[in-house]
């Protein structure tokens, strides 16, 4: 029996369209209830110390920000079919592969299913940046190219440009050595290459691994949500963008923009970038085909949003230069600033712990009342909006582990400003067992924090304001624990708890 | 297969043929009928000539059932639990004669021995093991019938001798036996179950109903021939109706006769027709059919599967604990109660045109108070009685509503709340609507769920039942039943959208069902509206509607209309009532609403789920929408008007903490902190003299009454005050404290009250009165405060 997750069936279906007219109606309700609120929060004689207002003013607005674009791309949500059958000479496929000391188990069955796609001749190539034999047998095993190189300059884009120079079939696929692809890929995806301008076609990551670990199970969430809505809308609005794996490039287009760009972590956002800055265009088809496996410990989870926040974040200002219409520019710069987010969330958290250990607050002399109505009708808008448009697939856990990782987005920030070149690092496939707190170290310090403010809030003053406070210090706690728990307790004790459930499953049946 | 895999087996099947019945079934009517016509001849003898004809009459539908069918060759076939069952009829009986020369609670304490002791013999015969009630569980808690009942023999026979001292234990002890019987009634699975209970309950209503009628009709025709005339034909027609398809228990024939031994054994005058349309109830014969477990998925509900006696068990136990929290009310009646009781206290007729004339309520509450008074006596504990029960029966309803909607654990863990909730137990203990008000309601949702699932009559009889009740209990509830109608709407559109044949019958079905219920709520509701014509027109007239100013009495007390005032309620409904402080602090801790929001998150969305929030929701919304619109009008947006939302928040609770929580210890550890947080809510709610609903009018009286000598008057403000010191009695003249203070050779002792019952006017009639008592040369010689009360002693 093979127990690989990466062959169980999927779950999740990308092509899942929420009713139009209620998202529509949901969104326009969030724009009448964020005037509401926005109209009532800038109001300059409401702010206690005008520091912590201005804060807080900036924080609400990037979010009305990022919302309004949610809004807008979800608006444009429509379905991403297949393509129509490749008509004409059965096309050739060069399907990549880059490896760098991927553990032979993670890597075979992608390339056993890479030789078996249907629909085009395929030439699958290994190319192995770490240059171990193991992979050179596995190539032979398999019976596809190997393609190794002395240097190792550009990570995963350089092996791939350094792959195109010695390949030369018009299409390129490229897959993430843990993503295993259906058989019909190359079917669903190829059709859409019968119109000319098209550069590359993507197609959705799915995490099977989600059982093993709450850590991927909470990351499939959040690429649920991008690869489900999201890029569906972007797709619908032309900006679609390239996102690494799962996606199939026309070399023509490649060779127009000089290849993959090596100098960005995000190597894939950028080629996107100068690809429709050259008047090329994206495809999205929004059906999972093909199989991979998300982070499986907190280390691996925050090494690769270290690296997408870093990429994205540096890519800002290729943004702003950028010779793209405006949509697609404001759709690019919606996503790369995505990954300042983490400090709104510092920020939300920061304020109960500066109101309960030194009195500072950024509103002053405001009825409860008078906050709620304006305020609380705004926020359950929004999160109804989220989980209509994204059909339930955004889950707690997917936004608590965002929320809890803050600290990724505001160190990339630092990372970004001061030009500390990062490290292509791949994501690790096999999690460890183990605790893990140095990543979640910047978690737990706040979570400390909170504590205490909670504590100390209590003691010197348990007046009704306190208690609010000492409820928004609690709301931080749960969603910051939530989303470190996995880190906190390790994986071995989730293996445990699964094989119990596993146990009791066993004995019903 | 062992028994075990056939009932396993049975459980998830479709149908399986009926077995043999056991033999002591017949038996049991046997055992009860003699029991009951000792007690019942003791009684009538005792009165007047029309009850020995109403004996006459019971005694030969007795005969007639003991003797039909096999029941008289069955009992030497058990003769060892005939003797067992007989011995314990025998001392029910003497328990009930000996209970004679007892008034009022002492009587019917007597009826209460009977009932439980026919619990005993009941319990004791039907000792086979239950292989022909597949998916049935009644005899599952047979043993703690048992044990209930056998507890009832031991109180009720040492109340006998020491009465005044065991009131409350009697009350205890009789309560879980029949709390249990009725848990045992709701809580089946099968339709064959629920078939029985349909009709015993049908025949049961219907005889009821008819003596009501009766009841209502000018005293000059004979009420007892009209109830017979009208109970028995209905009962037969429903008897020989359902004889071709539908069974009943053999213990729903017994349960009515022993009710109609407890009505008539503390019967004076016309309440005496209802034992007898009990009685006729129990004409509907036990029956043998087919055993159906049907399972539907039309709302995405788990259907129960599987034996889930420990479930049932811990749902008996926490219905015995709500139980013993509501008895357990140490704080006396408050105004609205004293003004109830004031009214049951009338004759029937008076009573009704007092409701019609003064008050601002349907008529239900006051009936049921009415009965109360004349079976259980106006003690304070008897004129809580019916809250206390129905508080308790809310206990196992939310079990059976929560499992029925999410399932078997949700159900527990709504029934645990329920148990400790401190608005529930508030409300369970007071002599007043709205703990009959909860659980109308969560009977009306339990019967939409039915009715929704199966489409069963016997749930749209329950849900048109429940409606109409509730709309005769509180004029609230009708939102309430607005919204189950609108659910009801909505699922039938929900279902056009499904292209099924089957989905198209079922749909067809539940429309017509739905404009039948629809109609014939209606036209019960239509002796109604003269009363709310008639009681609008005044509360216009006097300021106290819906567009004037109205009295400012509580408007400190409940916030006004608005966000905050919501969350107010939304406190008040899971923490209760407490002190200012607490509740602004409990209030502040509303970022957990966002917390809970968030946990929304990525759930699965269910349609049962969404129904409950529309049912609890549209009457809160309607009812803060209403008040803040009309901002002039006094504040209506307190949970009590609201309070059939109050037991589906509960099961949203329950919901809400299981989804969100998955692992088993930490839904343990979150529900147990959650029962002790509302335990000590509870705690606090009750002894708090803080808690600004809170009136401790009786130790007021007490301390008056002691210092009172002849010759002292008491002068009191508010007005309303009247109906606490009739019920309590200080002893000498009251009267209100308006005007000009009559002259006294004695002291003066003034009464007012705060908090709902503050106003500018009874501020000034207690000032007024100090003021003339002061230019009398009289001085306050001494101010006693209590909860809420303020007593001067002035002379």
């Amino acid at each position: 029996m093979n127990t690989d997750d990466r062959f169980a069936q999927v779950t999740w279906n990308a092509g899942e369209l929420p009713p139009r007219l209620t998202v529509r109606l949901a969104i326009l309700l969030n724009v009448v209830l964020a005037l509401w609120y926005f109209s009532w929060l800038l109001d300059v004689d409401r702010a206690s110390n005008p520091w912590l207002f201005g804060a807080l003013v900036v924080a609400e607005l990037f979010n009305l920000f990022q919302g309004a674009f949610f809004w807008w791309t979800v608006w444009s949500d429509r379905q991403h079919g297949r393509a129509a059958m490749w008509r004409g000479q059965v096309p050739v496929v060069d399907v990549f592969i880059p490896v760098y000391n991927e553990p032979v188990d993670i890597v075979a069955p992608t390339l056993l299913a890479a030789t078996q796609l249907r629909g085009a001749r395929v030439n699958v190539c290994l190319l192995d940046d770490g240059g171990s034999d193991s992979m050179k047998a596995l190539a032979r095993r398999y019976g596809v190219r190997y393609i190794n190189r002395t240097s190792r300059n550009g990570a995963k884009a350089g092996n791939i440009n350094h792959a195109l120079q010695m390949t030369e079939a018009p299409f390129v696929a490229v897959f993430d050595c843990d993503h295993v692809p259906s058989p019909e890929f190359l079917e669903a995806t190829i059709g859409h290459f019968a119109r000319p301008e098209v550069a590359f076609v993507q197609t959705p990551q799915y995490y099977a691994n989600t059982i093993d670990s709450p850590i991927a199970a909470a990351s499939a969430a959040q690429q649920e949500l991008f690869f489900g809505v999201i890029a569906r809308g972007k797709a619908s609005q032309g900006a679609m963008f390239c996102c690494g794996t799962n996606v199939v490039f026309r070399r023509d287009a490649l060779d127009d923009v000089g290849g993959f760009p090596e100098d960005s972590l995000t190597e894939d956002f950028a080629l996107s970038i100068n690809l429709h800055e050259r008047g090329w265009r994206s495809e999205y088809v929004s059906e999972v085909l093909a199989v991979g496996l998300g982070p499986e410990d907190m280390s691996s989870y925050v090494s690769q949003q270290r690296r997408w926040a870093q990429g994205c974040l540096g890519g800002i200002g290729r943004v702003l230069r950028s010779t793209l219409p405006l949509g697609q520019r404001l759709q690019y710069l919606a996503s790369a600033c995505y990954f300042l987010s983490g400090w709104t969330v510092m920020l939300y958290m920061s304020m109960p712990i500066l109101r309960l250990l030194f009195g500072w607050q950024p509103i002053g002399a405001v009825g409860t009342n008078d906050f709620i109505l304006h305020f609380a009708p705004y926020f359950a808008a929004s999160l109804t909006t989220v989980a209509i448009a994204s059909s339930g697939s955004f889950t707690f856990h997917a936004f608590a582990l965002s929320s809890a990782t803050f600290g990724v987005h505001v160190r990339s920030v630092g990372r970004v400003i001061f030009r500390r070149r990062g490290r292509f690092v791949v994501t690790p496939k096999h999690g460890a067992d183990g605790r893990q707190l140095r990543p979640v170290g910047f978690t737990i310090a706040f979570g400390a924090a909170l504590l205490l403010a909670m504590f100390v809030g209590l003691v010197r003053d348990p007046s009704p304001s306190t208690f609010n406070n000492v409820a928004y210090a609690g709301l931080h706690l749960v969603v910051l624990s939530t989303g470190a728990w996995p880190a906190l307790v390790g994986r071995a004790r989730h293996r445990a708890a699964l094989s119990i459930v596993r146990t009791e499953g066993e004995v019903a049946a | 297969m062992s028994l075990l895999d056939e009932r396993r087996e049975i459980a998830i099947g479709e149908t399986v043929p009926a077995q043999p019945r056991a033999t002591g079934r017949r038996l049991s009517a046997c055992v009860v009928a003699p029991a009951g016509i000792a007690s019942f001849i003791a009684v009538t003898t005792a009165t007047d000539l029309a009850h020995g004809a109403l004996a006459a009459a019971i005694v030969i539908l007795l005969t007639v059932l003991a003797l039909r069918g096999d029941g008289v060759t069955s009992m030497f076939d058990g003769w060892l639990r005939w003797q067992v069952a007989g011995a314990a009829a025998l001392a029910g009986s003497v328990a009930g004669v000996g209970a004679l020369s007892y008034d009022g609670a002492g009587s019917t304490v007597g009826y209460a021995a009977t009932v439980g002791l026919s619990w005993v013999a009941i319990a004791y015969i039907r000792r086979e093991p239950n292989v022909d009630r597949p998916g049935s569980s009644f005899g599952d808690i047979d043993g703690l019938i048992r044990i209930a009942a056998s507890a009832v023999l031991v109180i009720c026979a040492a109340a006998i001798v020491v009465p005044s001292v065991f009131e409350r234990l009697i009350v205890a002890g009789c309560a879980p036996a029949v709390g249990l019987a009725l848990f045992a009634l709701i809580s089946r699975r099968t339709r064959r179950a629920s078939d029985g209970i349909g009709v015993g309950v049908q025949a049961l209503v219907a005889g009821i109903a008819a003596a009501l009628l009766a009841l209502a009709t000018p005293h000059d025709i004979s009420t007892a021939s009209i109830a017979l005339g009208t109970a028995l034909p209905t009962a037969a027609a429903l008897a020989l109706f359902k004889r071709a398809r539908r069974p009943v228990r053999a213990w729903v024939p017994s349960a009515s006769m022993a009710l109609a031994f407890v009505m008539a054994g503390a019967a004076t005058g016309p309440i005496s027709v209802v034992a007898v349309a009990a009685a006729a109830g129990a004409l509907v014969p036990p029956r043998r059919s087919a055993t159906s477990c049907f399972v539907d998925k039309q709302l995405d509900i788990p259907m129960p599967t599987g034996p889930d006696v420990a479930m049932r068990r811990a749902v008996a136990g926490l219905t015995a604990v709500a139980i013993a929290m509501r008895l357990f009310a140490e704080r006396g009646l408050w105004l609205d109660e004293a003004t109830s009781v004031h009214q049951a206290r009338m004759p029937f007729n008076a009573m009704l045109q007092d409701i019609y004339k003064d008050d601002n309520h349907p008529p239900l509450h006051h009936i049921v108070l009415w009965l109360d008074i004349r079976l259980v006596g106006d003690s304070e504990l008897a004129l809580r009685l019916p809250a206390v029960v129905l508080g308790a029966l809310l206990v196992p309803m939310l079990f059976v509503t929560g499992r029925a909607l999410f399932g078997r654990r949700i159900g527990a863990i709504a029934a645990a709340i329920g148990t400790v909730a401190p608005i529930a137990v508030w409300y369970g203990q007071e002599a007043r609507m709205y703990s009959q008000f909860m659980l109308l309601s969560l009977v009306s949702v339990h019967a939409l769920v039915h009715v929704i699932r199966s489409g069963d009559k016997r749930f749209w009889a329950i849900f048109t039942l429940s409606s109409v009740a509730l709309m005769y209990t509180q004029y609230f509830a009708v939102l309430h039943v607005g919204a189950t109608i609108v659910v009801l709407v909505i699922e039938v559109l929900r279902r056009r959208r499904v292209s099924d044949v089957d989905v198209d019958t079922r749909r067809s079905r539940l429309g017509r069902g739905l404009a039948i219920s629809v109609a014939t709520q209606v036209i019960v509701m239509l002796p109604l509206v003269p009363w709310i014509l008639h009681q609008a027109a005044r509360n216009q007239q006097e300021g106290f509607g819906f567009s004037t100013s109205g009295i400012a009495g509580g408007s400190d007390v409940v916030p006004p209309p608005g966000v905050y005032g919501l969350l107010t309620n939304v406190q008040w409904a899971i923490f209760g009532y407490q002190n200012d402080q607490l509740t602004e602090r409990l209030v502040a801790l509303w970022p957990i609403g966002l917390l809970l929001l968030l946990f929304t998150l990525g759930r699965q969305r269910r349609v049962a789920n969404r129904y409950l929030i529309l049912i609890a929701g549209l009457p809160v919304a309607f009812v803060f929408g209403a008040s803040f619109l009309a901002a002039k009008s006094r504040s209506l947006a307190e949970v009590r008007y609201f309070a059939g939302a109050v037991p589906l928040l509960f099961i949203l609770l329950a919901a809400g903490l299981v989804t969100v929580i998955t692992s088993r210890r930490a839904q343990q550890i979150v529900v147990g902190g959650l029962m002790t947080t509302m335990l000590v809510a509870a705690g606090l709610q009750e002894t708090s003299t803080d808690n600004p609903r809170l009136y401790q009018y009786r130790e007021a009286v007490d301390e008056v009454r002691e210092m009172a000598n002849p010759g002292d008057i008491v002068l009191y403000a508010p007005f309303y005050l009247n109906y606490v010191l009739e019920y309590y009695n200080p002893g000498v003249p009251a009267m209100r404290a308006s005007g000009t203070v009559p002259a006294t050779p004695g002291k003066v002792f003034l009464v007012s009250a705060s908090s709902f019952a503050a106003s500018g006017e009874s501020d000034r009639e207690i000032d007024g009165a100090l003021e003339q008592l002061r230019k009398r040369g009289l001085d306050v010689e001494a101010r006693y405060d209590f909860a809420q009360v303020t007593v001067w002693e002035v002379g």
